[in-house]
Formats: structure tokens, sequence, C-alpha cells
């Protein structure tokens, strides 16, 4: 499975492009290997965990692994949790700590 | 760039030009308002000891929209505001323009007071907006607050 995540700021120049497109093992292996009573609902195959995301994230694109642990996650302009499920069509984006004002 | 007008409903915009202030004022006036109020955030030259040349500003610009909507609904039912106004500019922003302005009305003023504040600790919390200081002595760095200078890749 393939997710495209968009990078802004620092993350979006650490890398040098403004989306990645993260390749993901079938979510099925990905739930066995951490099965979890929070994980339940996220058993369709056709979507995956933001904490899925995120680890396949920082190996594809290993200059992001100290910016990751400030970062949140958005699905389609939402704030989400790092069990929250992540469909291949959803738009996801990497928030680094936000500076605006 | 992109603005919503719903109704009386608070008023968001994103801009990449200078704010216009003086097109602004008519949007919080309102005949039961005892109390209309203005923040005016503004790029700023020295930080310590550190002088900044310019400031660039960057959004996810639909996520914005709806973080900036979202919060502006909450500031007018938590302060009972009458009018509410954020307009966010992007892009660069020379030193002393205004990079953000909240303008809004109450019947009386602590609710004006109180929001102008709230409003502004929940945009530098939640809003996902961020902005690249150019320093004078030619290093650059996106401004991560919590995140030291070589996590965010500062360049010299």
């Amino acid at each position: 499975m393939i997710i495209e995540v968009l990078l802004f700021a620092a993350a979006r120049e650490l890398v040098g492009r403004d989306i990645v497109k993260v390749e993901l093992a079938s979510p099925i292996q990905h739930h066995g290997a951490r099965a979890d009573a929070n994980s339940i609902d996220d058993e369709s195959p056709s979507s995956v965990t933001v904490n899925c995301v995120v680890q396949a994230l920082g190996q594809q694109c290993p200059e992001l692994q100290p910016l990751l642990p400030s970062c949140r996650i958005a699905v389609d302009c939402e704030y989400v949790g790092p069990e929250a499920s992540v469909s291949p069509k959803a738009e996801v984006a990497l928030i680094p700590p936000v500076s605006g004002g | 760039m992109v603005s919503v007008m719903v109704d009386d409903g608070p008023y968001i915009e994103l801009v990449d030009q200078p704010i216009q202030m003086e097109t602004l004022r008519d949007r919080i006036e309102h005949p039961d308002g005892g109390a209309q109020g203005w923040f005016v955030g503004v790029t700023r030259r020295r930080t310590g000891d550190v002088v900044t040349e310019t400031l660039h500003y960057e959004a996810h610009n639909a996520m914005a929209m709806r973080e900036l909507n979202k919060l502006a609904e909450a500031a007018v039912k938590e302060f009972s505001l009458l009018r509410l106004l954020i307009v966010h500019r992007l892009g660069e922003v020379p030193i002393a323009q205004a990079s953000v302005v909240v303008g809004c009305s109450s019947r009386h003023r602590p609710e004006t007071f109180a929001a102008l504040e709230w409003i502004m600790n929940k945009l530098k919390k939640d809003v996902p907006i961020w902005k690249r200081e150019i320093y004078c002595d030619g290093r650059e760095e996106w401004v991560h607050p919590g995140l030291d200078a070589e996590a965010s890749g500062d360049s010299q």
C-alpha cells in the first residue's frame, strides 16, 4: 500500500520534496506484529494506523527522524492520534510544531 | 487568497499581500457592540541578540482555514462575540509589517480583551502555519517551537 504524506516547513526542506509516497507492507502483517486492543477497529485491509505510516516515513526518510517525535499528523485536514486509521485515498500531512502569528 | 464569509459569522482570510486594516474595520461593527478590539502581530527585527532581516510564512492552506474557522467559532461561543475576523498573511512579510490581525467586538470590554489573547494562544498552538526567519548574518531557519535548530535543519 502507498500513502502520500504532505510535508511542510523544516520537514519539507530536510527531505527536499513536498510529498513523499510512503510504502507500507501489507496492513495485515503490520497488525499481526503489534496486536493490541487499540488496533481492532483498524482491521480493514484497506487501511493502516497513523503509527505505521509515521514509522514507515521515518525509515524511508531517516533525515526526518529528529523531527518526527515533535510532529503531529493530520488526516483530511484534521489532527488525529497515533491509532487512527488511514486509507490510501486520505490526505495525510506531517505537521511540525507550528509558528504562525 | 482564500476567504470565507457566512452571513455574520467569523471572517477568516489567508492573504499573500499586506493586510489592509482600513478595509477590515467595517467587518467588526455591530450596533450592540460596546467594545471593539484589535490584535496586530507584527514581524520583529530583534529577538535577543539576533537580528532578523525578513520572514517568510507558509501554511497547509486548506487545513489552516479549517483550524482558523474552528477556533473562531469556538471563540464566538466562549466569549459571546458579536463579530470576529482573523486574517493571516503568508509568503514574505518584511520587518515591522502585520503577519496576523484579529479583530472582534462584544457587548462589554472584558470579552474582547479575553478573546484576543485566547485566539492568539490557540492560533499559535494549532493552526498549521510556519515562519522561516532569515537573519542578517545569512542564517535561515524554520521556527518550530520546542525543537532545537539541528533537528529542524538549520542552514548556515
